[in-house]
């Protein structure tokens, strides 16, 4: 299991090594130029010059991945004299549309993201896995009926039209937020009820997408759970239907989801774009989505992009570890 | 591309004796709200906007006319501002941190300021000409200081080097800080700030109506970093500000009103809300849910269309003109359209009508005009003769007179003429947007009909004026817009038609009418003669015209919206947007 | 004494779009303790469905069952398919207890063999988790399971298929049930663990003093463990008697046609293996007459065309021996001597 588990950290750790370089790679060589795009209106080539020093552009794409890598762990600092700027480790880099370093806004930015990743995960993992036994012990009748139509919906209906929905025809409708507090982050800690408010609605938002999945996954594996051999023979020790349902079934019909649990989850955590515009989340999917459309911000961009990829490889080692343990076959093997 | 996009064009105009003018052409003009009511102090003013944040709120970083005429109005205190009136008044310079609006000397080389006694930094400490001096030597910080107006790197005495670089480095460095000393100079009691120029500059106060000249206090400048958290020295301080979050503004006990006689700061709050989804916007000003509101923004085109149709909301609207002209420069450069007649075929083919129509209509997005300067500049405006007043001109384009036209750049041009009727084609720069797109259809069928081998270039929209403004891949007639910095057509004619005014795109310097132009230009710029200056800038708008170096122009409008409970609310012509000093909550 | 099991006129049926698939008709026998009863027939002859019916693990949704299965236990009798659900799942695991034609896929993969042993004594046992893996692993111990202490705690994939099968014996028989059903217990197993297996299933049910009733469709395995036999076809008994009387008396042409398919060690140099020619029939819409007469080597025995018209009863035809068919035990036993017999005496 050690060994198990080192290789993937390695593994891990490779690959992220990989997508970073991958990423200055692209970025150094698309036809756009930063510091041009970001000099501002009166624009001489003097001034292109002196924004590229700024934004650490003149130097080759290794040399910055270098510069980057080594103020992870290092810290970085920019500019010189009292303009000086340190961004301790670990450091992301520093934002110059946003003026603070990458690390603090990603440190604002994340607990919102997660907020309303860890709350729609809940809801879409209550949702889904009840409605799928429901529909798969009705199989045919009124429950299996309702299902097949709220995943019919919830696949079909894209997340920027229902939390539009959502937000033009409920929350704002019947008043249920100050559309000009939307966005607030509110503490979990000091204000529960206001976080309550502020997460409910994009987190349902976003769970309607997922449990649609996830309802229509958790059916079928239940169906096809139920019909093996070994749930026969917990009948047959006499055991009731409720135990054989949470004890036999749903343990082997939903460590498989699991596997899509995990990764979805993780990349959620990387930022909901839609989601965050629409309710106005200042999460890591609109730090990246306002970083690449409106401000041509590589510091940001990159930041982001590798968090979205760290947190997809490491579910990716959780959700194997983790199914180690659920399931002997694999821990042996 | 509505002006929020045009990053690269956010100059800002004014507007002087043309509001008359624009009424009698029957468009609406001015403020719904009219002055009846009494102004009440408190409560808290909230503003609306999808953007993330403020471009800037460092002053020497701030270009944007809602920008700066937000925080001139709430948060900094400035050498002279623009007088807080709605019409054509409010387009005057008013002392406001100096006693005057600045007193030339030396043929307008020279340039003295003195500072009012008693206004002090939301620290409790007095402003000085020291902090003024700080203020615009941030300037000259390329490397850290980015964005803003270059007024003063291109103004100043101050010698630079072959690459256009000036020898004086910003505060930061220092490197040639001594020169930068010679050339503001603080009188001895700290109260008297002298600029010595470059060159004549005849409307210099006005550039120093851009905050880019106000106070910094050294002590207090964080680099990079101040423009999360200015030093206030307005009526307001900065409560909190996050960027997608809010900035929020409450009174700042060190200002006092005896030391200002411009600002009438009527909200106890004010707060501003960024990022909001637009239809979330849109939502709150349709059911003026938050009646205390003003949109930052303007509504999307089917609300803004149903806005102004429902009589309901009109005490809630105002339609005016912008400080915009939408316009696609013609690149006359060797190789692309080098030829009168092939420009002129392109003015009289082009669809405008239905352009116009696809962005809006008229009564929303704007009129055909006939000039790069607009009515609403005043002064420095004319009706010109030729172009659109030409009887083969036509509002949806006139494609057999075109024709005509080609036919003659046959024998004039036969190069460019077969350039853009065969194979190569006509190509046309355009951002990569879906209404761009829908333009792109109306365009073809437009030019097509005269005989033009329409091409388009799709440039991605955040890339589209850095890859246009570079010459060696510019197309052949490239989609843009202006606004004047301020009311003098300085603004307009060299930075859209010089080789090194920043902003033009007609490629027009290899042209063999060019050196005569460009030193009228120059003659014009230096006149310090206003009347006659002004009658330079008509007979050059009217020969950039006759030169057909841009299509026909489109004199731009924009709608404001806001909530019930919003009073005095006019539209501020220098600046473009709402009067801010005016607003309060009823 | 009653036996511990009668079943009576035991019919099960599944309505589908095409119709009823009749899968066991009219089924009556009785099991006693210390009894091994082996239904034998070729797969879909229905000898599995009745005896799903008894220890109700039919889905009722989807299944018509009719008649009776008495269960006679020391509080009583009880009639399995008329009892409430809840009754029946009481005694199953309990009363009565089944094992599965493939080991394999009939343990749950992610839990401990202790586990789930434990889980079954448990739902009948005062104890706790630790007793039950005390239990269980008495009886991997007495099902022949080595070192079991140690691997109580492993897991279903890491045992053998024959280990698998003492496995479940064990599991089956954790609570003393009076009743075990072993369906083709060693259907999936090496021949050499099939014959493991049968002794030990013949060492447990001496052990425990059980109704046992074995499934299969191998002759071989029938000969070695059953003291009486039920040959099914196409959903019905067709014979029912002594072990020996059907091996060596058989009045059905049908189990006549299944011994003589039989690979015997002492024929296998001289005589090609006989099979019964065609298919059985479908279980939807069954013809009049005998469901056997269109592979019946002595159809043409029976006068006129009664086979086509007449469904044979199931009448004792011998002693304690019954049979459906139209010829007499006289004719049977004739032709049966004539054809099966005399081929090799």
């Amino acid at each position: 299991m050690l060994k198990f588990v080192s290789r993937r950290l390695a593994y891990t750790f490779a690959v992220l090594v990989l997508v970073s370089i991958v990423v200055f790679i692209i970025f150094n060589y698309l036809p756009i130029d930063p510091a041009r795009l970001t000099c501002g209106k009166s624009c001489f080539p003097a001034l292109i010059e002196a924004n590229r020093h700024r934004l650490g552009l003149d130097v080759p794409w290794w040399e910055q991945w270098w510069r980057f890598i080594h103020g992870l762990f290092a810290g970085r600092s920019y500019a010189e004299g009292s303009a000086a700027i340190v961004c301790g480790a670990p450091s992301f880099g520093y934002s110059f549309n946003q003026h603070s370093c990458v690390t603090s806004l990603i440190g604002q930015a994340f607990p919102v993201t997660f907020s309303l990743a860890i709350g729609s995960f809940i809801l879409w993992m209550i949702m889904g896995i009840s409605l799928g036994v429901l529909a798969a012990r009705f199989k045919g009748r009124m429950p299996d009926r309702i299902a097949t139509v709220f995943v019919l919906v919830g696949t079909s209906l894209p997340t920027f039209i229902s939390g539009l929905l959502i937000l033009l025809f409920v929350v704002l409708k019947f008043n249920l937020i100050n559309p000009i507090e939307m966005g607030q982050w509110m503490s979990p800690f000091s204000n529960p009820w206001g976080y309550f408010k502020e997460f409910i609605f994009p987190c349902i938002t976003l769970a309607l997408a997922y449990a649609a999945t996830y309802t229509r996954f958790t059916r079928s594996n239940v169906i096809e759970t139920s019909s093996e051999d070994f749930i026969r023979t917990a009948k047959a020790k006499g055991l009731s239907s409720g135990v054989i349902l949470r004890k036999h079934t749903l343990r082997a019909a939903l460590s498989p989801i699991l596997t899509i649990a995990g990764l979805d989850f993780a990349g959620l955590l990387g930022g909901a774009i839609i989601t965050e515009q629409i309710f106005n989340l200042p999460g890591l999917g609109r730090l990246s989505i306002k970083a690449v459309l409106t401000d041509y911000d590589l510091p940001v961009i990159l930041s982001t992009t590798l968090l979205a990829a760290a947190f997809v490889v490491i579910a990716n080692l959780v959700v194997d570890i983790a199914y180690a343990f659920i399931d002997p076959r694999v821990r042996v093997a | 591309m509505s002006e929020k996009n045009m990053a690269n064009v956010r100059r800002r105009l004014i507007a002087t004796a043309a509001a008359a003018a624009l009424v009698a052409g029957g468009l609406l003009v001015g403020g719904a709200s009219g002055a009846s009511a009494k102004p009440t102090t408190g409560g808290t003013l909230y503003m609306i906007t999808h953007a993330g944040q403020f471009a800037h709120a460092d002053p020497q970083r701030n270009y944007t006319g809602q920008d700066i005429a937000f925080f001139n109005t709430y948060l900094y205190r400035n050498l002279v501002v623009y007088k807080p009136a709605a019409g054509p008044s409010g387009s005057g310079l008013v002392a406001d941190l100096a006693t005057n609006t600045g007193v030339p000397s030396n043929s307008a080389k020279t340039w003295k300021f003195t500072l009012r006694p008693g206004v002090k930094w939301e620290d409790g400490t007095a402003i000085t000409c020291a902090d003024v001096k700080y203020g615009v030597s941030r300037t000259f910080a390329t490397d850290v200081i980015t964005d803003g107006p270059a007024y003063a790197l291109s103004m100043l005495a101050i010698p630079q080097d072959a690459k256009g670089n000036s020898l004086y480095a910003g505060p930061y460095k220092k490197t040639g800080q001594k020169l930068f000393d010679k050339a503001v100079t603080c009188s001895k009691d700290n109260r008297t700030i002298t600029f010595n120029l470059s060159h004549s500059v005849a409307d210099f106060n006005y550039a120093t109506s851009y905050p880019a000249f106000g106070p910094v206090k050294a002590s207090k400048d964080t680099g990079d970093k101040y423009d999360l958290h200015p030093l206030s020295s307005g009526p307001y301080k900065i409560a909190k500000y996050t960027i997608n979050g809010e900035m929020d503004l409450v009174r700042n006990a060190n200002w006092s009103k005896a030391s200002d006689s411009v600002r009438t700061p009527y909200p106890d709050n004010v707060t501003v809300r960024f990022g909001l989804d637009s239809n979330v916007i849109d939502q709150i000003m349709l059911s003026d849910s938050i009646p205390n509101t003003v949109n930052l923004d303007g509504l999307q085109p089917v609300n803004n269309r149903a806005f102004f149709a429902d009589d309901k909301y009109s005490a809630r609207r105002m339609n005016v003109y912008d400080p915009y002209v939408r316009y696609y420069g013609l690149n006359s450069s060797a190789g692309h359209l080098d030829c009168l007649a092939v420009r002129k075929a392109v003015f009289y083919a082009w669809p405008i009508q239905s352009l116009i129509d696809l962005a809006g209509g008229t009564v929303f997005y704007g009129d055909v005009g006939d000039s790069p300067i607009k009515p609403v500049l005043g002064l420095d405006y004319a009706k010109t003769t030729g172009n659109v007043h030409d009887s083969n001109f036509k509002t949806a384009g006139n494609p057999a007179y075109a024709k005509s036209l080609l036919a003659q750049a046959k024998t004039d041009c036969p190069a460019t003429y077969a350039k853009v009727t065969g194979d190569a084609g006509i190509s046309i720069d355009l951002p990569n947007t879906s209404t761009q797109q829908k333009a792109s259809v109306l365009l073809k069928a437009g030019l097509d009909a005269a005989g033009f081998n329409t091409k388009f270039n799709f440039i991605p929209s955040g890339q589209y004026y850095p890859t246009v403004q570079d010459i060696t891949k510019q197309g052949d007639v490239t989609r843009a817009g202006w606004g004047a910095d301020w009311a003098n057509a300085s603004t307009v004619i060299p930075p859209l038609f010089l080789k090194d005014g920043g902003f033009d795109l007609s490629g027009n310097w290899g042209d063999a009418v060019y050196p005569a132009f460009k030193a009228k230009v120059d003659a014009a710029s230096a006149e310090t003669n206003r009347p006659k200056q002004a009658a330079a800038w008509k007979s050059l708008a009217q020969f950039a015209m006759d030169q057909f170096w841009i299509t026909p122009p489109i004199f731009g409008k924009a709608q404001l919206d806001w909530g019930s409970k919003v009073g005095g609310v006019a539209f501020w012509d220098p600046q473009g947007t709402f009067l801010f000093p005016a607003l309060y909550v009823k | 004494m009653k036996p511990f099991l009668e079943v009576k006129n035991l019919n099960v049926s599944f309505p589908t779009e095409d119709g009823n698939v009749n899968a066991s008709q009219d089924i009556s026998f009785e099991v006693a303790l210390g009894e091994t009863l082996a239904i034998v027939g070729e797969s879909g002859s229905g000898k599995s469905v009745s005896n799903l019916a008894i220890m109700g693990l039919h889905n009722p949704a989807r299944t018509i069952i009719s008649g009776q299965a008495i269960l006679n236990l020391e509080s009583g009798p009880v009639d399995v398919i008329t009892a409430p659900a809840e009754t029946v799942r009481r005694l199953r695991g309990k009363a009565m207890a089944m094992i599965f034609q493939d080991p394999m896929s009939s343990l749950h993969p992610y839990y401990s063999i202790g586990d789930q042993i434990s889980e079954a004594w448990r739902l009948y046992n005062e104890g706790n988790k630790k007793d039950g893996l005390k239990k269980a692993t008495e009886m991997l111990d007495l099902v022949g399971i080595p070192d079991a202490g140690r691997r109580v705690n492993e897991y279903p994939h890491q045992f053998s298929g024959g280990m698998r099968q003492r496995v479940m014996i064990a599991m089956a028989l954790v609570n003393n049930p009076q009743l075990l059903i072993a369906d083709e217990p060693t259907t999936a197993l090496d021949v050499t663990v099939q014959s493991q297996i049968l002794q030990l299933l013949r060492d447990m049910q001496k052990e425990f003093n059980m109704a046992v009733i074995l499934i299969t469709h191998d002759l071989g395995v029938v000969a070695e463990v059953a003291d009486r036999v039920n040959v099914m076809y196409a959903g019905k008994i067709v014979e029912q008697a002594k072990v020996d009387e059907i091996y060596y008396r058989s009045l059905q042409p049908y189990t006549m046609g299944l011994l003589q398919s039989i690979p015997r060690v002492d024929q296998l140099d001289s005589h090609r293996l006989k099979t019964i020619p065609g298919q059985p029939p479908s279980l939807i819409g069954l013809p009049a007459g005998c469901s056997f007469r269109a592979r019946c080597e002595f159809a043409s025995h029976v006068p006129g065309n009664l086979c086509a018209t007449v469904a044979p009863a199931l009448e004792e035809k011998a002693p304690a021996h019954l049979t459906r068919c139209h010829l007499t035990s006289a004719q049977l036993l004739e032709l049966n001597t004539s054809d099966v017999r005399g081929s090799h005496n």
